[in-house]
Formats: structure tokens, sequence, C-alpha cells
């Protein structure tokens, strides 16, 4: 079979300087029963630096205001503050221009924006929608009810055994009657790193529009939207360093210029009569109501802050940390590791099962240890039964992880063991 | 190693132990002729209990049953919880509370998330007689996370 995934990045620039990251934390100083807490559950949500609270703190303590209405300084900083987020989380992403960029609460709502906005406008009876078998219920559920809604059929590309989306049937899966094309650019359960060009290449032949979930590929590695050659792609603020509350849509600009607004009311149109109403210019037509100001203006901050580390060089971090965290976790009897083994084709996120031990249990068992990791189903149901599991244990790294970590989770491990009599 | 305590492997023994009674008594114990069959879930992780239930005409609890999958403090609550049941009124349901049965553990749970597989199958039991037409007081609001 040809090997459909994309090049990895093969560069070797110097390694985060952890230490230094981590002062920038102070939450990873608060202790849990006696012991500093181990944070692994990056891939659920991140920790803020202090920049980031900083930001925040800084708006509501010297300039609060609303944007784009009050002809006062606080309000014209506030304003600056919003809007240059917008061009950050551009440049960040290598997008045309700011206007491409839509701030939304997370993911979910990026997707949800599509799918009722573009979706609703541009899907009917008889079309298909594709989406995979390793989807996030956000990227799997909007697309069920837009289906369901226009009569239109719904497939999924499958997943090989190491849990690597399957491409052996694309063509047929991806047709002529395929208008849309969903995938999640990196794996929330298994790390996998999907094939987006071969998706993409596909796509294209059939005129398809494409929609990439970057929640967890944004935070952690170099993202080009143009290199991707995707129409949507969306992600979240707070698995980035950035607050709750604020995610991102990015989209081509003549998309979304045709597409119909999503959540109407004030701040997103130009002229409004009785009768009707035309819409405000990108990206605000797609910000109806007063936005998450302190929020946006965080995430401003929390891209600065990645810029400043470098994204190639997170990337490699947690390629280390992974591939350390592999080679440690192989050893440990009756343990099931999900997912495939070359921590060059995945990113910072490891699903595994200690024997039958419920990976509540075993969650518990970690926090007594102050060792934070997820427990469950990670809003992928249809995954976990793909993996025969009713739920796995996720341990997932981000740039402030250590070795020392992954050696307290390992250790916590084979204490589990002894508790749970498995050996 | 930090952390690793006698505590720990005391405290989860009696868990487990429960655990497995509840699999060798209870799970997969078939109700014939249930009066009420009721399947609820703890939507964070997927596990599910489906319980069934024969009530006389005093409304008495002659029989219960459950299936389905859980952890090990949900499956140990359910045993605590059929121990509690069995043979008693379904008014006597009502004094029964999540926290009583986590007493009945003899485990400290802290973690919301962790209460709701401690409540399951205490929520189940309530909601299918709830369903039933017996009035039992409402057991969603237990499962509601509270802060000081």
């Amino acid at each position: 079979m040809i090997d459909t995934r994309d090049k990895i990045l093969e560069i070797a620039p110097e390694s985060l300087d952890v230490a230094a990251i981590r002062q920038d934390f102070p939450i990873l100083d608060e202790f849990e029963n006696g012991q500093k807490v181990a944070y692994l559950d990056n891939g659920a949500s991140s920790q803020r630096p202090e920049q980031v609270i900083n930001a925040m703190l800084e708006y509501y303590h010297k300039y609060n205001a609303n944007i784009h209405r009050g002809v006062y300084r606080w309000s014209e900083e506030a304003t600056r503050g919003y809007e240059g987020a917008h061009r950050k989380v551009a440049r960040f992403i290598n997008a045309y221009t700011p206007r491409e960029v839509i701030f939304t609460r997370n993911t979910t709502e990026s997707l949800n924006l599509v799918a009722y906005s573009w979706g609703r406008a541009n899907i009917r009876e008889g079309d298909e929608i594709v989406s995979t078998v390793i989807e996030h219920h956000s990227n799997l559920v909007p697309w069920q009810v837009l289906a369901t809604e226009k009569n239109a059929g719904l497939r999924f590309i499958p997943m090989t055994k190491d849990g690597q989306l399957d491409l052996t049937d694309l063509d047929t899966i991806v047709n002529e009657k395929t208008k849309l094309v969903t995938f999640s650019h990196m794996s929330n359960v298994l790390g996998t790193i999907s094939p987006v060009a071969a998706i993409v290449k596909r796509a294209k032949e059939v005129g398809a529009v494409v929609v990439i979930d970057g929640a967890q590929s944004a935070p952690h590695m170099p993202v080009d939207v143009q290199a991707l050659g995707c129409d949507f792609y969306a992600f979240s603020g707070h698995k980035m360093l950035g607050p709750t509350g604020i995610g991102v849509l990015w989209g081509r600009r003549e998309l979304l210029e045709a597409m119909p607004p999503f959540i109407t009311g004030g701040d997103m149109i130009r002229d409004v009569t009785l009768a009707r109403s035309t819409w405000n210019d990108l990206p605000w037509k797609f910000e109806g109501g007063t936005p998450s100001i302190a929020e946006g203006i965080g995430l401003g901050a929390a891209v600065d802050y990645l810029t400043k580390l470098g994204m190639d060089k997170v990337r490699q971090h947690e390629i280390e940390l992974t591939a350390y965290a592999l080679e440690q976790m192989a050893g440990i009897p009756d343990l099931t590791i999900y997912g495939p083994t070359d921590a060059r084709t995945r990113g910072g996120i490891i699903s595994f099962n200690l024997g039958d031990v419920h990976p509540h249990d075993l969650a518990t068992m970690l926090d007594r240890d102050a060792i934070a990791i997820r427990a469950g189903h990670h809003c992928c149901q249809p995954l976990i039964e793909l993996l025969e599991a009713t739920a796995t244990t996720r341990a997932s790294f981000y740039i402030y992880n250590t070795p020392e970590e992954v050696d307290r989770l390992v250790a916590a491990l084979y204490k589990a063991r002894k508790i749970f009599h498995l050996d | 190693m930090p952390g690793e305590t006698v505590r720990d492997d005391l405290e989860m023994e009696y868990v487990l132990e429960l655990a497995a009674a509840f699999d060798k008594q209870a799970r997969g114990h078939v109700v014939h002729n249930p009066d009420i069959t009721f399947e609820d879930s703890n939507p964070l992780c997927g596990d599910k209990f489906k319980v069934q239930l024969k009530l006389n005409e005093d409304g008495e609890i002659e029989d219960v049953g459950f299936t389905g999958r859980g952890c090990a403090i949900s499956r140990a609550s359910a045993m605590v919880l059929i121990d509690e049941i069995q043979g008693r009124s379904y008014e006597d349901v009502d004094d029964i509370s999540r926290d009583k049965l986590i007493d009945e553990l003899g485990i400290e749970i802290n973690s919301a998330v962790r209460l709701k597989c401690a409540g399951l199958a205490l929520r189940t039991v309530k909601s299918g007689l709830q369903k039933n037409g017996y009035k039992v007081a409402n057991a969603e609001e237990e499962d509601w996370a509270e802060t000081d």
C-alpha cells in the first residue's frame, strides 16, 4: 500500500527550555496530595501562562469597554486589542487576511457555524457528506443533524488496525455526490495525524468543500491553512494556552462572503430597517452580539507566546516526550496502548488501558499520586467502540511537561497493577 | 515512592471486593416478570446500568437485577444499594442518598466525576421507580456538582 501520510516535520531544532517555560505557569507549582501536579490532560484543556492571564487582567483593570462602538479611548483600545488578536491568529495559521478569521466560543461552535450556515445553504437531498470514524462528537453530530434535515447521505472513512485513517476506498467514499469532506487533523484519542494532502486532493477532484477540525493540531504543530488546502479550519483557544470561551473558524473568503450569517443581531449588521437587514463585513458578519473581548485578547497573547517559542520547537518537544513515554510504557505488563507507535506520526496523546481495570478507577488511583489524566470515551464513542473498549485512559502532553512527569506516570501504573491485583 | 500508602491499597481492596460481589450476585441476574425495567448511563464515560425491579402489592422490592457495565466504584455502590433495598418498601429508597452509599464504601470521593459513578445505580433505581409512577424524591439533583 502506498504511504499516504503527510511528510512529518523532520527538522531537529533546539529543544524548548522547559524549565523557563514552567516559570510562566504558576499553577504547575500547586500541590495535591503532597506533590506537584503532573498535568497530563492537555488534550482536554491546557494551562495558561502569566502572559495570557495578565493580558486579560490588564483589559479588565485598565481599559474595559465594549468594542466597535465607543469613541472614547478605552473602547478604542479594546477594539484594537480584539481586532489585533484576529490579526495575530491570521499570521499564526497563515491565513490570507484577518477577515477570514472568525472568533467563536470553541471548536464545536466553529463546526456548527459551517454546518448551519454553509451546510444549510449548499447541501441538498441526495448529496453526501463524508466524515471519518475517528471524529470527536463535535465533528460528527452537526453533520448528522444536517444530513437528517436535508435527507443527505453521511459516509465515513474507516480506520486501519493501528489507528490510521484507511484511504483504501477513498475514491468510492468521496465521489461525485460528495459536497463536503470533514475530518480531524489530529485524533484526540489516538493522537494520529491525518493524511491531509491525500484527502484534500480527492475532495478537490470532486469539487467538495473540505473542513478540518484542528482542535488538537493547532496547539501542537505548525499549521498553514494555505498549504493544507482546506476550505475551513476550526480550533479552540483553551487547548493552546488561551482562555475558555474563545475559538476560531478560519474560512476561505469567497466562501464566507457567500454564506448567510449564523447568529444574527447586534454588531453583525450593516443597515437595519424594520423589514430587512444587510450584513457587516467579514469577520463581524459571523460575530453577532458582544463577543468574548477579554478572551479574544487572551487568545492573542497565547498566540504571541506560542509564536515566540516557535511551533516547530513545540512539535519537536512533543515528539521527544511522546517517544520517551511510549518507550517507558511499552514495558508495563497488561498495558494496551492504542494507536500508532511511531511518535513522528502522532501527536502527544497516548490512550491506554491497564488490563481490565476501568479507566475511571485507574484515573482515581493516578489522581492520588497527583497525576492528572483523562478517563472516559473522550467524546468519541464510535471510535472507542471500534477499539473494542468501553473507555480509555489518556495522557496528553504540552510544552511544560517533562520526562520526570512521564516517569511518575509509569511508576503509578506499576503501582496500580498491584492495587488491582494484576501482578 | 511518594504517595504510596497502605491506605490506598486497603480502601480500594474493599471496593474491589464489593464490585466482585456485584458481578457474581447481581450482574446478569434476571428478574422474572419485572414491574420496572429502566436504563441509565453516565454520559461522561458511557457506563450503563439497566435495572429490573419486582415489587409486590405492598410496594416492597422483592427482586433486583442489574445488567450493564461500570467501574469498580459504580459496581460496588450498586452492591451496597441492592443490600439496602432488597425486601424493603420503595419508600425506603427515598432515605438512601449517594453520600450514604459512599460512607458504606468506606472511601473518600472528592471528584465530581467519580461522585456520578457512585450515584449511577441509585439514580437508575430512583428514576426507574419515578418513571413508573412511584413517588420518590428526584435523584437528578443529587448529581449536580456543588461549590462551597
